[in-house]
């Protein structure tokens, strides 16, 4: 009961906020350390992420911030943990395509709703898949890969960083609007899948563009396409996968910043500008952009939007490609 | 009788019981899969069978093996329910009351069981352990653990 | 440039005082949570990581780094004098280790860990410094074939480390293979064996069992029997760390072994300063002319665990940095550490940034001989640990396992599990059956299962890929000798004690 009343305040407040739009940054808003969660442990592509906003969030604004990382079931103990906190704008986390918009459909006992549990306060970046391969492999672009594929089913061997990731799901929708039947071998990272890669162990390697990237500039692996719309400015010679006949396709591991839902609407735009004058910095622009990832940015509505479409999305893939979990 | 290693006999009936479950579970819940294509199931099935087996074979050989004489050994009941209430009662604290009532908690109960402790003594070393897990952990490592919190 | 040019590139990054101040108060700070049981290296690098933006690149991972080997010389001491190992890389060396410590050796335990631990280090880094740039193809030609019939090395060598009862050794690996399996399956995200607990998604966290198995069950079984009295004053004086003659003699070649098994494990991905103790510990009971010895004191049993855990730490830092593969957890936090500031980690490390690379390297050297230094002072401090009346330590030890484990991942389940895996351990210990097997197949057993899957998958299901594929079939020929020549042992010796009342 009570909860409900929260939630309508919540919702109802999110609709007057389109009043109070640019207010500009409130300084004295957070009257307490804010807790950042990141569902992840430490070290990993999230957490990094999160640490660089945070940390330049606190340095523009002055604000005290603690980051806990909250690892645990692919990031949903974290998030529920979230979803569960007060709703005042202190206590906050970093959630991502998988826990957000996959899960849900993946998983059929995830403890939160990602559209009714959480108030969307800004997207944060991007990252495209990139499809690679070792160096003397026979295919050549993304068309010979497809059309071997066509000839033998089963014949070609892919690499993920795991099963129910982006990459899996990708390279299953791939495979789903292209008629084809590929062999899935799911690794645990990065580090063994790479490594096979390279040895030509297995076929192909579709991985989030940051994590290979450092291979393919090395030229250890060579990147087939890469699944954003257009082209990535890091690797300008890569093709996507759209210009190979599949008009529309792109699939991304994107960030969002969260909190639990109910937020009042004029901290949700404090926060808000806090993240997008800090994603608006050269520096931390620099440093993400160079490896690969596009920062997003945007309102707080842009994101809510984003995430329902992003959730229908993938609850479509994950239907068509049959992949599920218990 | 009494000369055959009879502890060893109930220790393997209780793997084989085990490994029997365990398979058993596994074959039930989980699908076994193909070998080029294993299912979740296929290898604790087959762990599963691995441990009743040599539950069966570590029960054999006591029953056809006499060895001396065995006595069941004596638990320390007291030290151990203390200990594991300690500990306990650090995990359902930690989170909810902070890390104060928590230390206090694992040093104060589990202190006790030792015989010889007094209560005075209990109270000061769990002070200090306070103060030390405070100066370790939030001091020099900035862990941040929250220490005090009213959980009502 | 030559190699002397970068020597010398090296050893002017690594000896700038601002390098060397971090390179200190990483070694300082690894080695004294090393000493505390529960934080593991990974929380220790976790907890010290928002430093990083702070620091400078190369200043940043120095002292990541050296907490990453600091961590592995203080470890051992809560090992050896406590029973109670301070990470599960060091479970190992209490086998040996406490035993000595009652037998008023504990001083000497801590000497000689701290030299095998340099020693170790030593190898691993020259082996760095030597191969860092050509060892990429080795690395590569293993595939999960050859991990499978590695781990299987693994566990047929280990199956006896504890000495007693093969067919106890053997249960206690699969129990603990069967907790290993508990969680996700990586194959197809099923969750096994969790009835339905969110926290066992994940599995079971190998800090809580480890802390468990052995940190709790000897609180119990040590509370009231244990007592102060019972150390000797004069064996915590600083002449009673002297090692003997027949010590020095004896640890050798044990140092040399562990070195290279320690090594050979560190430059694999997946593979660690755990799995590498437990065989170089192995290894060494396998090959020792009076196994019975192990167990009971046999300084072999702690040098050799203790210089593979070190080489192994440095040489995990080989595909790390040459290949831009992270090995374990650990290294990809390093790896990150690099990201921050903006600097892409891979194979082109070592060409683009030399400054970096071997200023680091060249830090290990001197981490090195700072723990070295740092230590062996410290050995008359922690030796007096043990004149502190038990009652008064086991609740403070009881307490740093609670909080080391929960801060792994801020769970309070996970503190829940120690409690569990305390009375298992007690009650396996007061029955006669060894914990560090289970250990071993909790680390090895989701693993081979890992490989053997991925090995059916990329060979189509067949089984011939392990015996078509070079290198994995010369490790299962060896596994063969090794199982033929321990049924050899065991039914040999058997004879002779059967003669006898015959004659």
């Amino acid at each position: 009961m009570k909860l409900n009343i929260r939630r309508m305040t919540g919702a109802a407040l999110l609709v007057t906020s389109a009043v109070f739009a640019n207010t500009g940054l409130a300084q004295d808003f957070p009257g307490g350390n804010i807790t950042f969660t990141v569902p992840y442990p430490p070290g990993g592509g999230t957490d990094i992420m999160a640490r660089l906003v945070v940390e330049k969030i606190r340095e523009q604004s002055g604000w005290t911030f603690v980051v806990q990382n909250q690892p645990g079931a692919g990031g949903n103990i974290g998030l529920a943990q979230v979803s569960r906190s007060a709703p005042n704008g202190l206590n906050i986390g970093m959630g991502q395509t998988s826990n957000l918009a996959v899960n849900p459909s993946l998983y059929a006992d995830i403890p939160y709703d990602p559209v009714q549990d959480f108030t969307p306060l800004a997207a944060v970046a991007t990252q495209p898949m990139a499809i690679i391969t070792f160096p003397g492999s026979p295919f050549t672009n993304l068309g010979d890969l497809i059309e071997a594929a066509r000839a033998k089913p089963g014949s070609v061997l892919y690499g993920t960083p795991g099963t129910g990731t982006v990459s899996h799901l990708s390279m299953e929708l791939l495979a789903t609007r292209a008629g084809l039947k590929l062999d899935h071998v799911p690794y645990t990272g990065i580090a063994q899948a790479i490594s096979d890669v390279m040895g030509g162990v297995v076929d192909i390697y579709i991985g989030s563009l940051p994590s290979v990237l450092p291979h393919v500039r090395a030229g250890t692996v060579r990147a087939l396409a890469v699944t954003s719309p257009d082209r990535s400015s890091l690797l300008p010679d890569v093709p996507t996968v759209a210009s190979f006949g599949f008009d529309g396709f792109e699939t991304a591991d994107w960030k969002a910043i969260v909190g639990p839902a109910g937020i009042p609407a004029e901290r949700v735009e404090t926060l808000n500008a806090a993240i997008n004058a800090a994603l608006a910095d050269d520096s931390l622009r620099a440093v993400l952009e160079a490896e690969g990832s596009v920062i997003l940015g945007g309102s707080a509505e842009d994101l809510a939007s984003f995430l329902a479409e992003q959730v229908k999305l993938w609850a479509e893939v994950v239907e068509a490609s049959g992949a599920s979990v218990n | 009788m009494a000369r055959r290693n009879l502890a060893d006999i109930i220790a393997g009936t209780i793997f084989v019981v085990l490994g029997v479950a365990v398979a058993h579970y596994a074959a039930e819940n989980y699908p076994i899969g193909t070998l080029r294509r294993m299912g979740p199931g296929m290898f604790p099935m087959w762990l599963g069978i691995l441990i009743a087996s040599l539950g069966g074979l570590l029960a054999l050989t006591a029953w056809l093996r006499s060895e001396d004489e065995w006595h069941m050994p004596e638990l320390p009941w007291r030290t151990v329910t203390l200990v594991v209430a300690g500990v306990v009662a650090f995990s359902l604290l930690v989170k909810s009351a902070g890390l104060i009532p928590a230390v206090l908690a694992v040093a104060g109960i589990s202190s006790f069981a030792d015989k010889t402790v007094g209560i005075v003594n209990v109270t000061l070393l769990s002070t200090i352990l306070c103060a030390i897990a405070f100066a370790i952990f939030n001091l020099a490592l900035g862990m941040g653990f929250k220490l005090l919190e009213w959980p009502f | 440039m030559s190699f002397a040019d970068n020597l010398v590139l090296g050893l002017q990054t690594a000896l700038s005082w601002y390098n060397f101040f971090w390179c200190f108060a990483g070694v300082f700070l690894g080695t004294l949570l090393g000493v505390i049981p529960g934080i593991g290296v990974l929380a220790a690098i976790s907890m010290l990581f928002p430093l990083t933006f702070q620091l400078d690149a190369t200043a940043a991972l120095i002292m990541l780094a050296g907490i990453w080997y600091g961590t592995t010389y203080g470890g051992s001491t809560a090992a050896i004098l406590l029973n109670v190992p301070g990470s599960p890389a060091n479970a190992i060396t209490s086998l040996d280790g406490y035993p000595m410590t009652r037998q008023g050796r504990g001083g000497v335990a801590l000497l000689m860990t701290t030299v095998a631990s340099f020693f170790g280090g030593s190898v691993g880094i020259i082996l760095l410094m030597a191969f860092a740039g050509t060892i990429s193809s080795y690395a590569l030609r293993f595939s999960s074939a050859e991990y499978f019939s590695l781990m299987l090395l693994g566990l047929v060598a280990a199956s006896n480390i504890s000495g007693g009862s093969i067919i106890k050794g053997l249960i206690m690996v699969c129990l603990g293979v069967m907790f290993g399996i508990v969680g996700s399956d990586i194959y197809t995200g099923t969750r096994r064996f969790d009835f339905g607990i969110l926290d066992l998604a994940d599995g079971i966290n190998l800090i809580a069992l480890a802390m468990g198995l052995f940190g709790v069950a000897e609180v119990i079984a040590s509370v009231g029997k244990v007592h102060a009295q019972n150390v000797d004053p004069d064996s915590v004086k600083f002449s009673a760390m002297k090692p003997t003659r027949d010590d020095v003699r004896r640890s050798w070649f044990p140092m040399i072994r562990g070195s290279a098994v320690g090594s050979f494990f560190g430059t694999l991905p997946g593979t660690g300063p755990s799995i590498a103790a437990f065989m170089a510990y192995a290894i060494e009971r396998r090959s020792a002319k009076e196994p019975e010895r192990f167990g009971k004191g046999a300084i072999e049993g702690i040098m050799a665990p203790e210089s593979a855990n070190n080489a192994a730490d440095q040489t995990s830092f080989i595909p790390t940095l040459a290949l831009g593969i992270p090995g374990s957890a650990t290294m990809a936090l390093m790896l990150g550490a690099l990201m921050i500031h903006g600097i892409a980690p891979g194979p082109q490390l070592m060409t683009e940034q030399p400054s970096l690379f071997w200023g680091l390297v060249m830090s290990f050297w001197i981490g090195n001989i700072l723990l070295l230094i740092l230590n062996i002072p410290l050995i008359g401090l922690w030796v007096r640990l043990l004149m502190v009346p038990y009652q008064w330590l086991f609740p403070a030890v009881l307490m740093f396992i609670c909080i080391g484990t929960y801060s792994v991942n801020n769970s309070a389940f996970d503190v829940l599990l120690v409690a569990l895996f305390g009375c298992l351990g007690y009650g396996l210990r007061a029955f006669g059956y060894p914990a560090a097997p289970m250990l071993l197949g909790f680390v090895l057993g989701p693993m081979m299962e890992e490989h053997f899957r991925r090995a059916m998958l990329l060979s189509r299901g067949d089984l011939a890929t392990f015996i078509d594929r070079p290198i994995s079939a010369t490790v299962l020929a060896f596994t063969a000798i090794i199982l033929l020549w321990g049924l050899k042992s065991f039914i040999l010796p058997k004879k002779k004690t059967a003669t006898p009342p015959l004659a």
